[in-house]
């Protein structure tokens, strides 16, 4: 008999991009960096099949330079379609909001996890094959050029990782769907 | 053809009521008596889990912020179990506030997978630890129930290169 876990093998070719020692720092007025392909210790190429809807989990560590201790400052975190690119089609974003402490020395153990679940939809005939990029970008700062960096990391105890698993059809779950990016 | 494999729930560790204090010092870990559930998991080799865990967290004195370490750990009670999943969770109320609680709420996610060739079953502990601040923390139900949903997400190898991201529970 054959087991139902064969046929996921066959059918869910997805994967997750994951690091456990790379790190990406965005800092004021920067712009939008991508962490380097070869900070992955692994960057696989997905297929998305077509007509298909897939959550994209995020996890990973993150904390910010800034210890203003009165006034915070916040960053985007990005999923984009692509490898190592800032121009990509954007499949998630989350606002990363720090509120600085009052002592440099808690910036680096003031770390929070990130959890966030995003939906992607593939609306189209022909299956999409594509790596993932994650990118970070600081979109308010309180101290000037040299504070409010924020940083995302990964660590073996807390990887840095973006999971793509199936979440059914498009037709089977149009209000998935609706809320969905689109590949 | 694709097929849609559901994601499987394997259990969930719940708590209504209590908390749990601790600083830098020493790690604490909630009682096995104040978990409402907490079932045996059975994880099987080749396969990978997710870990949710959902929890109100605050201060115990005034202070305007507080980073804290959230760890699930393989047994019951323990500060001593291997180690399944860190959780960080920075606590700041932007003042240092003389009314001290202002709980906030939070959820982390982690993956598990068994390294060997057995399957492991275990009950799951959840313990809280400050870093670097002598002040207590609190993980409490205030907000909501202490949560730790246990999902099996199948096969490893059906996820390219996810195996480095799920920790090993043996």
């Amino acid at each position: 008999m054959k087991s139902r876990f064969i046929n996921a093998v066959r059918a869910s070719p997805l994967g997750a991009n994951v690091t456990v020692t790379g790190a990406l720092t965005a800092t004021p007025g920067g712009g939008e960096v991508a962490l380097p392909s070869g900070s992955w210790d692994s960057e696989p190429l997905l297929s998305f099949a077509a007509g298909q809807v897939f959550s994209l989990t995020l996890t990973g560590l993150w904390y910010s330079s800034n210890d203003n201790g009165t006034f915070g400052a916040a960053a985007r975190l990005r999923i984009r379609e692509g490898t190592a690119t800032t121009t990509g089609n954007v499949l998630g974003s989350a606002l990363l909001i720090w509120r600085g402490p009052a002592s440099a020395a808690e910036e680096t153990v003031d770390l929070s996890s990130i959890a966030a679940t995003f939906y992607v939809a593939n609306f189209g005939s022909s299956d999409v094959a594509t790596k993932l990029s994650m990118t970070l970008e600081v979109v308010r700062g309180s101290g000037g050029a040299g504070f409010d960096t924020f940083t995302v990391q990964g660590l073996a105890v807390a990887p840095l990782s973006i999971l793509a698993e199936p979440a059914g059809s498009v037709a089977q779950n149009p209000d998935l769907a609706a809320i969905a990016a689109g590949l | 053809m694709f097929q849609f494999t559901p994601v499987r729930p394997l259990g969930s560790n719940v708590a209504t009521a209590g908390s749990i204090s601790a600083d830098s010092t020493a790690e604490v870990a909630w009682p096995s008596a104040s978990w409402a559930a907490e079932p045996f998991y059975t994880f099987s080799p080749g396969e990978f889990y997710r870990l949710y865990l959902t929890a109100a967290f605050d201060v115990v004195t005034a202070i305007s912020t507080l980073p804290a370490i959230i760890r699930v750990r393989k047994g019951s009670e323990t500060t001593s179990g291997l180690e399944v999943a860190r959780l960080h969770n920075f606590y700041t109320v932007g003042s240092k506030s003389a009314s001290g609680y202002t709980p906030t709420d939070f959820e982390a996610v982690a993956y598990v997978k068994v390294s060997g060739g057995t399957p492991v079953t275990t009950q799951l502990s959840v313990t809280l630890q400050t870093v670097a601040i002598a002040q207590p923390a609190r993980l409490a139900t205030i907000l909501a129930p202490l949560r730790l949903d246990v999902f099996n997400l199948g096969l490893l190898t059906a996820f390219r290169g996810m195996s480095p991201g799920a920790r090993p529970i043996s």
